[in-house]
């Protein structure tokens, strides 16, 4: 092998590490850990001088005579006992803005309320009071709140909190693309939609919406070159918006959508170069981790299978198509980020959940009546979705423990959606 | 990494401190593994992380530091599992990552041959632990300078010298399989 040019070096070691990655730890690995730990005496932390001492000074200390540590050492212990003894208040547990979380409550609407129910169907209740065709729920990341639209034509957009109390108008004189949930930002702050505009409602764009302040900005198609924006997701680093574009020319043959980053203030927009997406309009899913940045999305597979699974790096601006020969739809990363799962039409309908370290590691659940955008639980035991006929919640367990759970409804607008808690 | 879920466990809950385990294993192995290219000694200074986790999570200061306090604690485990005489009767081999299967394999890696892994693995063997480290938290976990250095317990600019000693020591390596890989010449007709 002659040597590779600096680039190319770059993306060998990288590629190279990222195959030998794709291994398991032993099954019984975990175990032996907790095992372990659960004999094990933990040391008090005052007895624990890296505690108490900036990493910089305990690097001064080990080089410095005993006597002098153990002096330091024990003042900086008092006047952390007595800085401890104003520590005073309660803080509000909320859960981190991505990865797993617990298990609230799901959301869904039945085209004119918002429902709330327990994970195991019961408890079925409508929650928000007062607003006309609402749809759309999505809690915000910290589990506080819920964003949603009343479908007022034009169409208003609404906070409230997440039992549905305290509701106000947002902002309005939108047309909300129906089925399209809102995104948060990860802060809990700001929410990104997806609205029409223009005589036939074809100028989709992205708004981004202040839910403090209900100021509204719009990403404007300019910076896509022309495209129509819509789809929007908002990244776990709270740095990009991912958007699916659609070209904004007069009617061709057959539009050829794709994926665009952004910035939440529109700028530096730039199209991601995945394999060709193809006529479905399915969103973009972010990895569940603030140091990645990769997203999930169907599109062309190769051999004419349909819709393929693949996962887009952007920071090394590689594919990888994580499917196999199979029609994979709706493809959305697990809480840990360790796993994906989507919809596949190959035979019985089925919900597949595969490792994206190791690919080879596939389950296949029933899917039971699922037939659109399967999603993770908060904690990642459980993938939920609407039936084919957006009359049903269907909640699955991952390990296939338990039978599916069916909420029968009246026909929804938007996909449920599902709160998340502090663990 | 949820904080709440780091607090509980720093003081003193251990299904916390499981659920923190279980989010972390999979990440810890694979990490160890690259560096001390060994399953088996991965395995030790996986564990040996993470129970040195347990009992020294009080010396934590800020939950929200401990995943790169939990890869140092990796770190130093390698290194010392790297020191270990081996035990008798294991043997280290090393997994090929791409056996599948026939027809079942899904990963598309055309650039990634046989030929080309076998290199890059006698290559990176070559490099001491600090090299390895250093090489895996850049190029497998992306890691910045001050992420790699808090990582390692070392400064940034020592980050910046191993990592361009270590880039440099692969490149050689690899030139010199290069130059033994050369076709011979002459012979019969």
């Amino acid at each position: 092998m002659t040597t590779p040019a600096r680039d190319d070096f770059d993306l060998l070691m990288a590629g190279w590490m990222e195959a030998d990655a794709r291994v398991s730890e032993p099954v019984d690995l975990l175990g032996r850990v907790l095992d372990q730990t659960a004999r094990t005496r933990r040391t008090p932390a005052w007895f624990l001088a890296e505690r108490w001492v900036p990493a910089a000074v305990g690097d001064r200390l080990r080089a410095a005579p005993r006597p002098a540590t153990a002096i330091l050492v024990l003042a900086l212990v008092l006047a952390a006992l007595v800085a401890i003894a104003f520590v005073a208040g309660s803080h509000q547990r909320l859960p981190a803005p991505f990865g797993p979380a617990a298990n609230g409550q799901l959301v869904f609407d039945t085209f004119d309320q918002i429902y709330a129910a327990n994970p195991d169907g019961t408890g079925a209740r409508p929650i928000v009071a007062g607003v006309p065709r609402a749809a759309g729920a999505t809690f915000s990341p910290d589990g506080t709140r819920l964003v949603f639209w009343g479908n007022d034509r034009p169409d208003f957009l609404y906070v409230g909190n997440a039992d549905g109390t305290g509701v106000r108008k947002l902002v309005g004189d939108l047309w909300i693309s129906t089925d399209k949930s809102p995104s948060w930002s990860p802060d809990s702050r700001y929410v990104a939609i997806s609205t029409e505009s223009g005589p036939d409602r074809l100028d989709e764009y992205v708004v981004i919406v202040d839910t403090n302040s209900g100021t509204a900005t719009s990403i404007a198609s300019a910076g896509l070159a022309g495209n129509r924006a819509l789809l929007p997701g908002w990244s776990p680093d709270g740095q990009w918006i991912v958007l699916e574009g659609i070209p904004n020319v007069p009617p061709m043959p057959v539009e050829s959508p794709s994926y665009w980053l952004v910035r939440p203030d529109g700028s530096d927009a730039r199209r991601i170069p995945t394999s060709p997406l193809g006529t479905d309009v399915i969103a973009a899913h972010w990895a569940p981790d603030s140091r990645r940045l990769q997203i999930a999305y169907s599109a062309e597979g190769p051999g004419g299978a349909g819709s393929a699974a693949y996962v887009f790096d952007l920071a090394t601006n590689r594919e990888t198509r994580i499917s196999s020969d199979e029609l994979a739809l709706w493809p959305a990363w697990s809480p840990d980020g360790r796993w994906l799962t989507w919809l596949t039409g190959a035979g019985p309908d089925g919900v597949r959940i595969v490792s994206v370290e190791d690919p080879l590691q596939v389950r296949t659940l029933d899917a039971s009546g699922m037939g659109q955008a399967p999603a993770w639980s908060p904690d990642g035991r459980y993938i939920f979705g609407l039936s084919r006929s957006r009359t049903e919640v269907v909640v699955l367990a991952v390990d296939g423990s338990t039978t599916a759970v069916s909420i029968p409804h009246p026909i929804s607008q938007a996909l449920p959606d599902w709160q998340r808690l502090a663990p | 990494m949820s904080r709440d879920l780091v607090e509980r466990a720093m003081a003193g809950d251990h299904d916390a401190f499981s659920e923190l385990a279980r989010i972390s294993i999979h990440r810890l192995y694979v990490i160890a593994r690259l560096i001390v290219r060994d399953d088996a000694r991965a395995e030790d200074a996986t564990q040996e992380a993470l129970v040195a986790a347990w009992r020294k999570l009080s010396a934590l200061r800020d939950p929200d530091r401990f995943e790169a306090w939990l890869h140092r604690l990796l770190v130093n485990a390698c290194y010392r599992e790297s020191r270990r005489v081996r035990r008798l009767g294991s043997i280290e081999v090393h997994v090929d990552p791409f056996t599948a299967l026939e027809g079942t394999s899904t990963i598309e890696d055309p650039a990634m041959d046989l030929a080309s892994r076998d290199e890059l693995e006698r290559g990176f063997r070559r490099l001491d632990l600090d090299q390895r480290a250093v090489l895996v938290m850049h190029y497998y976990l992306g890691f910045s300078l001050d992420e790699a250095a808090e990582a390692l317990g070392v400064p940034p600019g020592t980050v910046r010298s191993r990592l361009h000693r270590a880039i440099r020591a692969m490149r050689a390596a690899l030139e010199a399989d290069a130059r033994h890989a050369l076709p011979a010449t002459g012979g019969r007709s």
